[in-house]
């Protein structure tokens, strides 16, 4: 008998605790509403069957026990049962499946308006560069990079020339406008993630890959790295402000551009000559 | 094949509880193909090998580089030899197998060393091969299409050489024998001769595929289109 | 290609004649069977105690190493486990452990739970004991190839361990064995513990593919008289599409291990493109990382499957046999672990979601992988429908099956989450995914192994276990293991990453302290309690009550051995001749509720099926 309560303790205290849970959701503050939506939707079919396919299983024991003298039922299979069975859970699983793929489609089509936000990712840091003037970002190569071009970009490529370096692991977004987040890493896998805003995707060495969102609340969040890059993985931190638009303005006027790096350097490498000449 | 299909699903409909279907059932031998225990594992092995060697093409297939510098496929080269060396093994492997179905065991004790000695040939040649690549600066770690191509030769050639290891066991007894009884080894000789089948359709898939996707056809099949 | 040999055309009109009652040549007896026409396997049989208990040949004795050498290795998995919760709960408790130190146990701890110890245990363990057993062998085809299958798996397990004490330590890339992490500075074990891990592996799956063989042909070409492939138990299904899953998922592992191991020794760059490290550039170039992933996941899905299909087989008969009536639905179970077993190779990039693939193929893999739920469901209502007006024996190999039921079922739920492709872009790679596959492939296999030990062991030991000690350890492995993973899946939600070295800090997350001590210390005590089991098995060897005959009253043909337990070669002098399926529980009319397999129809003259 205990068997049975036992077991419907356990079902019954993981739907309490399912519902009075103190850990859930870190409040959202990007548009992917829509995946919480998804989650939700699977929690109730599939909690549903989960509870259902338990409380079945408890209804049995409590029921048909070990009783000396009775007999089970002889009743190798139940076709119509089946049948039945298999089409519910079919349907089941197309309407999980569905709206998945609809939020998918959206996750991977990046609207036309999206800034983006190349994240520069190695063994254990971020760097940012967001497009000048021109909307554009310049075309890089991993070969390029020293340190006069932190980003490697490629010298002849006339959209790198007003691009916005950030070299730190802080970066600002303009509230309500999404951005697309074009990941690649000098070294090994990574993983720009921000809880807050829900998606996630890897950075791989040697290509780019990319995700985009839409900030929609002001605010300070944290970046974490989500997936393994080596012992440093856990402190592998950012910061992300979103911030209105003036705000925002504001800080992206005081950032440096390439031009702005190549011609201080060159100011240095002249000066150096200048003495050496000297 | 069609009959395997309809006799494994076949199998999978039965309702074994059934009165009718236990009478059958009873009379059932207790196995499920006419193959002997060795040729049985020559075919799993081979669906093993199948699996491993067409992930290492998909593999190169997937980084295939732009720049392989493989013109010296199209000049005459030692592939094309071992290739014919290992159609020999198998053309004198299925006379083994036709003369055991005939009971003709005149000449199997000979077929069976020249079977042997020609394998050790190829494997000779395709190391020669590897020596004349590296000589022209081609090495594993040149690009990936070097580096699947060793990787490729090599686990073919160590799959061949875990033939040779079962050939020795096998010959080793037939010689033994006197002739009458050579019969007796029929099974694993037949199965020794499946293996190589095997082996040779690997090779040639590796062939053409290396012949059909590098540098110099590409190029050449672009040329075409523009 | 393959001849019948049971040509079906001759067999259905001979056994027509045989209702009929006419015919020459063939007896109208319904008992009538056909005489053998496989020769008797001949045994080699040891005489000194190295080739009877170490070198051995005979599948059961090599079933039981294989069993122990897992079981020890799953210990070393669980110890590692505790030192990580233990740092995870009580940051800094444990003195040495750095982050070095936390990501090589992660990683070894994975692997060898994975590889080295559930996959050895269900097809090396219960795959050599109970196959030849089950469909009436004497012994596995190819005996010597098994034994060296057992000691290259000896071997491996020997590699492995070796790697904690070389330079460096063992590797510490985490269990998926990531490029190029896993063979650059930066990772703990980066030099000789990576190589060891892939050398390991290969001989690992060398020797596999070796036992695999013998399961292979042992189950389609060694059965005795009148088992037919729908008489089988499902265990014996279950581990003979493991084994076929084995045999064409593993090569991708190798093709994986050695490559890697090339790219490390020799500095090929199948997996690595231009790397830029500290300022320096690395000699490669060309290769992919994502080629990797794919390869893994080629092996590391169906090794899900490899896992769970001899779980799902022998937890079937368990219920069957302890619920007093046949298994609900055989041939849809059937089905359902063929069907698994072919799905399974077309849904491995659901591990890949957020690898950076072509977001094209996330449409094709969440679509197959909700696919695969279907039969998963099917084999679960089958399960408890067969409880179902059953007659349930509420022991402790019950209990151990309603564990997993709801492990399982709670696991399987979770990977619908994972498998709906944009559910799982917030949840891929944190603590709900650790929840998930722990309770899935972790706890709930781990419960069908319990179940089986404390089923097979009378057959083994010819004594019980102690079926009071047996329901303690259930409860404090079920409660607890349950309260570990059940609230972990809400750190996930969270947002708190897998294979953090110590819990994350920020403000939002801090609330999660307290329920990292509360999983630690339910882990410990979940790793204590299965002491109760070793104890009890070490008592009960040499004091538990003698099981006698075929204790559960089973109808399968393990248990009706002329000895108990078998002695080598199974069945003294004349195989058994099966005369019916392996699920006759409860058949209406006969005076028992179960009828051996062996039983000839005349012994059970009353009984009366209807037809369905
Ligand atoms: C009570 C028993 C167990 C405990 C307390 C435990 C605990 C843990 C912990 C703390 C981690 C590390 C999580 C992280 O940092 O991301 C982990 C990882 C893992 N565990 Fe377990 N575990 C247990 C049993 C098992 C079993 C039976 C399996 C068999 C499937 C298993 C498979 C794994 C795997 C595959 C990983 C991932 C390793 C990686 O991230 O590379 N565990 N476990
Ligand atoms: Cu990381
Ligand atoms: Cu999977």
């Amino acid at each position: 008998m205990h068997v049975g309560f036992i077991f419907l303790a356990v079902i019954v205290g993981s739907i309490l605790f399912h519902i009075f849970t103190p850990w859930y959701w870190t409040d959202i503050a990007s548009n992917w509403g829509s995946m919480d939506d998804t989650i939700t939707l699977t929690f109730w079919i599939g909690g549903g069957v989960f509870v259902a396919v338990c409380l079945f299983m408890v209804y049995c024991v409590f029921k048909f026990s070990y009783k000396e003298g009775r007999k089970a039922e002889y009743k190798p299979e139940d076709k119509k049962l089946e049948k039945i069975l298999t089409i519910a859970t079919t349907l089941g699983v197309a309407a999980l499946l569905a709206p998945g793929l609809i939020v998918w489609n959206q996750f991977i089509n990046v609207p036309k308006n999206a800034i983006h936000v190349d994240v520069m990712a190695w063994q254990w840091g971020w760097q940012y560069r967001l497009p000048g003037d021109d909307g554009k970002l310049g075309s890089t190569k991993v070969a390029n990079i020293n340190d006069n071009n932190p980003f490697g970009i490629i010298l002849e490529d006339p959209n790198g020339k007003d691009d916005v370096l950030i070299q730190s692991d802080v970066l600002h977004l303009k509230n309500n406008r999404p951005v697309k987040i074009l990941l690649r890493s000098v070294d090994v896998l990574h993983n720009w993630y921000v809880p807050q805003f829900r998606a996630k995707m890897d950075a791989v060495p040697g290509v780019v890959t990319y995700y985009w969102f839409e900030p929609n609340k002001v605010g300070e969040y944290e970046v974490l790295c989500a997936e393994y890059c080596g012992v440093g993985h856990y402190g592998m931190r950012g910061r992300v402000f979103v911030k209105s638009e003036p705000d925002y303005e504001n800080w992206l006027q005081e950032q440096e551009t390439f031009s702005d790096l190549v011609a201080k350097q060159e100011e240095i490498e002249f000066s150096k000559t200048k003495l050496a000449k000297k | 094949m069609s009959n395997f299909i309809k006799k494994l699903f076949g199998t999978l409909a039965e309702k074994p509880w059934e009165k009718e279907q236990a009478v059958i059932d009873t009379n059932h031998p207790g196995k499920t193909f006419n193959l002997s225990l060795q040729t049985s594992a020559v075919i799993i092995i081979f669906g093993i090998s199948t699996v491993l060697f067409s992930l290492i093409l998909t593999g190169y297939l997937y980084t295939m580089p732009q720049e392989q510098n493989t013109k010296f496929l199209f000049k005459p080269n030692l592939l094309w030899v071992n290739t014919i060396v290992l159609f020999f093994v198998t053309y004198f492997f299925s006379k083994i197998t036709k003369d055991l179905k005939k009971n003709d065991i005149t000449k199997i004790k000979k077929n069976l060393i020249l079977v042997g000695g020609l394998s050790y040939l190829f494997l000779f040649g395709q190391i020669f091969f590897w020596y004349q690549l590296m000589q022209d600066e081609k090495f594993v770690t040149t690009n990936t299409y070097f580096s699947s191509f060793y990787i490729f030769t090599a686990l073919h050639g160590l799959h061949l050489l875990g033939g040779l290891f079962f050939w020795g066991k096998v010959c080793s007894k037939t010689l033994k024998l006197e002739q009458k009884e050579i019969i007796s080894q029929k099974k694993s000789i037949s199965a020794l001769s499946l293996y190589w089948t095997f082996l040779l359709i690997v090779w040639l898939v590796f062939f053409l595929t290396i012949y059909v996707f590098n540098d110099t056809v590409i190029a050449w099949c672009k040329a075409l289109l523009t | 290609m393959a001849e019948d040999f049971n040509d079906n055309k001759t067999i259905q009109a001979q056994s027509s004649e045989t209702i009929s009652g006419g015919g020459a040549g063939v007896t109208p007896d319904k008992d009538y069977v056909r005489p053998a026409e496989v020769a008797d396997q001949d045994l080699y049989h040891g005489h000194s105690f190295i080739t009877k208990w170490v070198f051995c040949q005979d599948a059961k004795v090599i079933g039981v190493q294989y069993f122990l050498l897992a079981t020890f290795t799953g210990i070393i998995g669980l110890i590692l486990s505790w030192l990580m919760r233990l740092q995870l709960g009580f940051p800094g408790a444990a003195g040495f452990m750095t982050a070095e130190h936390y990501y090589q146990f992660v990683t070894m701890h994975g692997m060898i739970m994975v590889v080295y110890f559930l996959t050895a245990l269900f097809l090396g363990g219960f795959g050599n004991y109970l196959i030849p057993l089950m469909v009436g062998a004497r012994d596995m085809v190819f005996p010597y190839v098994n034994m060296v299958s057992f000691w290259m798996f000896f071997v491996a397990v020997g590699v492995l361990l070796a790697s904690f004490f070389v330079p460096g330590g063992p590797t510490g890339s985490g269990w998926t064995l990531y490029p190029p992490q896993a063979i650059l500075e930066g990772t703990p074990g980066s030099g000789m513990g990576i190589i060891l891990m892939c050398v390991s592996l290969i001989l690992f799956v060398a020797g596999f593919t070796m036992g695999g063989l013998n399961y292979l042909i042992t189950v389609l070409q060694a059965r005795t008289r009148g088992m037919t492939l729908m008489r089988m138990p499902l265990t014996v299904w279950g581990i003979f599409t493991a084994t076929v899953l084995a045999m064409l998922a593993f090569p991708a592992l190798l093709v994986s291990a050695i490559m890697m191991s090339l790219d490390r020794i020799l500095g090929t760059s199948f997996f690595m493109p231009t790397i830029l490290k500290a300022g320096e550039m690395l000699e490669y170039g060309g290769g992919s990382p994502i080629l990797f992933q794919h390869l893994f996941w080629f092996f590391g899905h169906p090794e899900v499957y490899i896992v769970a299909l001899p779980a799902f087989g022998i937890i079937s008969d368990l219920i069957s046999v302890h619920s007093r009536k046949n298994i609900f639905g055989y041939r849809m179970m059937v089905w359902a672990i063929v069907v698994i077993g072919a799905l399974s190779f077309f849904v491995w990039a659901h591990h890949m979601y957020v690898s950076g693939m072509h977001p094209w193929f996330g449409f094709f893999f969440a679509t197959t992988t909700l696919i695969i739920a279907v039969p998963t469901a099917l084999k679960v209502y089958n399960w408890i429908l067969t409880l179902w007006r059953g007659n349930i024996r509420m022991n402790t190999v019950m209990l151990w099956c309603l564990g997993f039921i709801v492990t399982f079922v709670n696991g399987g739920i979770t990977g619908i989450f994972l498998g709906n492709v944009v559910v799982d872009v917030p949840l891929s790679d944190t603590y709900f995914v650790v929840a998930h596959f722990h309770m899935v492939m972790g706890i709930a296999p781990l419960m069908v192994i319990m179940g089986a030990v404390y089923h097979w062991f009378p057959l083994v030991a010819g004594r019980m276990l102690s079926e009071k000690l047996g329901k303690w350890h259930f409860w404090f492995t079920f409660l607890g293991a349950y309260s570990i993973y059940f609230p972990m899946h809400y750190l996930g939600f969270i947002g708190v990453p897998r294979r953090y070295f110590e819990m994350y800090d920020s403000p939002y997350i801090t609330s999660a302290v307290g329920m990292n001590e509360f999983i630690s210390t339910a882990a410990f005590i979940v790793g204590a309690a299965q002491f109760i089991l070793i104890y009890n098995i070490v008592v009960s060897l040499k004091m538990g009550k003698p099981a006698g005959k075929n204790p559960w009253q089973a109808n399968s043909l393990e248990w009706h051995t002329p000895t108990v337990p078998p002695e080598h070669g199974n069945w003294g002098d004349k195989l058994p001749v099966v005369h019916r399926w392996a699920y006759d529980y409860s058949v209406p009319g006969a005076k028992e509720d179960f009828i051996p397999q062996t039983t000839p129809p005349s012994e059970v003259a009353d009984t009366e099926v209807e037809k369905t």
